[in-house]
């Protein structure tokens, strides 16, 4: 495995620090983007040593420093909704270009995870997308605000009976992002939080795949403390680390020529 | 599928850049610290470098990351000032290759120490001055008295270990008292981790080795016999130096090093240095809590740095 370091040139005249991993035979790409404060190692290496795990199985993988953090040069006014998608495709390029691969795969957590979402479809030939999600995931993937109103008091409080039952439309208004990922790649989601809120989760998904031709999800769960953050907790950032990489092993198979399916479906991590 | 071909021409072209704007060039480098490889960053002025090289000693566990920005923004004022500035990751820190298990006091020394070496090698310095944030600000003291630094910028630096990581976990048990939908923990964060030998400091693995290394840190003892011309900042309201600041200010000088005291006013409603920069404010947006404090404490730092150059030595 070798670690090249390097400054992607951006918009503007900016420069991205960026560090690219790669195995000896590597078969495809992964894009590793955290939140929005952490440098690109992540907190704790957490990144770091995902990527060494990933390169043990074949697998290449780039992480990067956002404009304003760590190396990175330019200013960054990003939120949950503006994430720089920008930043995080020119780094997917150059690694893509720098080592001739095409299958790619995007993942991240809290603003990462909006990134991956956005750049599917963009950046080389995506076979998935992956968000880790902690506390509430209801604010990562669904649309703000309320649906517009239609049909009336009566629909409205049908609707309402609806959520509460967890029925409506799956229980979350997803971010377009979330069905179109579906559509084309496979995607997987990882929570780490409250055991109901992870089924509540879990059912939304089935919910929405099972609305979606050809949809492929693939949820995971790790039980965890109601923390915000996943990377406060020892044990949990092993799990994660090791769910990422059984994750990617499976869809960038060594000598596939066709997609796979989606590992093991919807369910909890054994 | 394309297993790839590794462009490797492309790759070296993407090692370095330069920004006519901050009249700075950048390297990326990959020395071994320590006896693990890691990833620095040396930064040069794009004119005549001057005599003198700084090398960057970041701080402790979770500060490391969150004081980095701070860190990169001082590099490239001081190259912008003419300095070649060496920044890297300790072993068990960001890309280094050794685990956070091995990481303490002593590593950070190692790492400094080797840090100080490769910044002789690859920008042909013939004199050496050091900086760093908190532990990193001992760290920079220690191995400036063991090196014969000509300039020392301490930002809060621990002068006593003891309350240094004492309160390190006590934060830990704040974190788990205030994070939301959290139950109150009453553990002992000490107890766990003389029962286990290691414990989790808000996700950073706290061995019994390291906490007993920094607790054990005097730096008054370390620091001694420092030739350095120093600055000293502290975020007080008053320009008196801390009472745990005045027998470094005395050690500091005691060879004839000329050291500046500057007190910075805490910002209000601003996050100290080493905490996290942004905080979230549910909406998807997060707020930067650490602007002006960045500002005065750059602008503090390199007035001196000015005053230092043309060989006056206080800001």
């Amino acid at each position: 495995m070798s670690e090249y370091p390097i400054f992607v040139p951006a918009a503007d005249g900016e420069h991205l620090a960026a560090v690219l991993n790669v195995p000896e035979s590597p078969r495809g790409l992964a894009l590793l983007l955290q939140g929005l404060g952490p440098p690109r190692s992540h907190r704790y290496q957490l990144w770091t040593r995902a990527a060494r795990a990933l390169a043990d199985r074949g697998i290449a993988s780039v992480r990067l420093d956002y404009p304003e953090i760590g190396d990175s040069t330019g200013k960054l006014e990003a939120t949950l909704d503006d994430p720089p998608v920008d930043a995080a495709l020119a780094v997917a390029d150059a690694a893509l270009r720098a080592t001739g691969l095409t299958a790619f795969a995007a993942l991240g957590n809290c603003m990462g995870g909006r990134i991956a979402l956005k750049i599917q479809g963009r950046a080389g030939d995506c076979r998935g997308i992956g968000v880790i999600l902690t506390g509430d995931p209801v604010k990562y993937l669904a649309r703000k605000g309320f649906p517009k109103a239609r049909g009336g008091v009566r629909h409205a409080l049908v609707r309402k009976l609806r959520r509460v039952r967890g029925k409506a439309g799956g229980g979350i208004r997803w971010i377009p992002e979330v069905p179109k990922t579906l559509a084309t790649s496979e995607l997987l989601v990882l929570y780490a939080g409250p055991e109901s809120t992870g089924a509540f989760l879990e059912r939304s998904l089935s919910a929405l795949a099972s609305r979606t031709t050809g949809a492929r999800t693939v949820y995971r769960y790790l039980p965890a403390r109601p923390t915000n953050r996943f990377e406060l907790d020892l044990p949990v950032q092993q799990r994660v680390v090791e769910t990422l990489v059984d994750w990617l092993d499976v869809l960038m198979p060594a000598r596939a020529t066709e997609r796979p399916d989606a590992a093991k479906g919807v369910g909890a991590v054994p | 599928m394309t297993t790839g071909t590794l462009d490797l021409a492309y790759l070296e072209s993407l090692r370095r850049f330069t920004d006519e704007r901050l009249g700075v060039e950048e390297t990326f480098l990959t020395p071994e610290l320590g006896g693990g490889m890691t990833i620095a960053v040396l930064t040069r002025p794009l004119g005549d470098a001057r005599a003198t090289g700084w090398v960057i000693c970041h701080s402790y566990a979770f500060e490391q990351g969150n004081i980095q920005p701070m860190e990169t923004l001082l590099a490239r004022r001081l190259a912008s000032a003419g300095y070649p500035v060496l920044r890297f990751h300790g072993q068990g820190y960001g890309d280094s290759e050794l685990p956070v298990e091995d990481t303490g006091l002593a590593s950070h020394l190692r790492d400094a120490r080797d840090a100080v070496e490769v910044l002789r090698d690859v920008a042909s310095v013939s004199h050496v001055a050091l900086a760093g944030p908190r532990l990193g600000g001992a760290v920079a003291a220690a191995v400036g008295a063991d090196v014969g630094a000509t300039g020392l910028i301490l930002w809060e630096p621990v002068a006593r270990g003891r309350p240094y990581i004492d309160g390190l976990l006590q934060q830990r048990i704040l974190a788990e008292l205030t994070a939301p939908g959290r139950k109150p923990s009453i553990d002992d964060p000490l107890a766990i981790l003389r029962a286990e030998g290691v414990a989790d400091l808000q996700g950073f693995t706290l061995t019994e080795k390291a906490y007993d290394e920094i607790r054990q840190l005097e730096l008054l003892e370390r620091a001694r016999g420092s030739v350095a011309d120093a600055l000293v900042v502290q975020f007080a309201r008053t320009e008196r130096p801390r009472p745990d600041l005045v027998g470094l200010i005395e050690v500091l000088g005691e060879r004839g090093g000329r050291v500046t005291l500057a007190s910075i006013p805490p910002p209000p409603n601003e996050r100290p240095l080493g905490a996290p920069r942004f905080r979230g404010n549910g909406d998807g947006t997060k707020t930067d809590t650490q602007v002006n404090l960045e500002r005065e404490l750059l602008s503090r730092t390199m007035a001196w740095v000015d005053a230092w150059s043309t060989g006056k030595g206080d800001a």
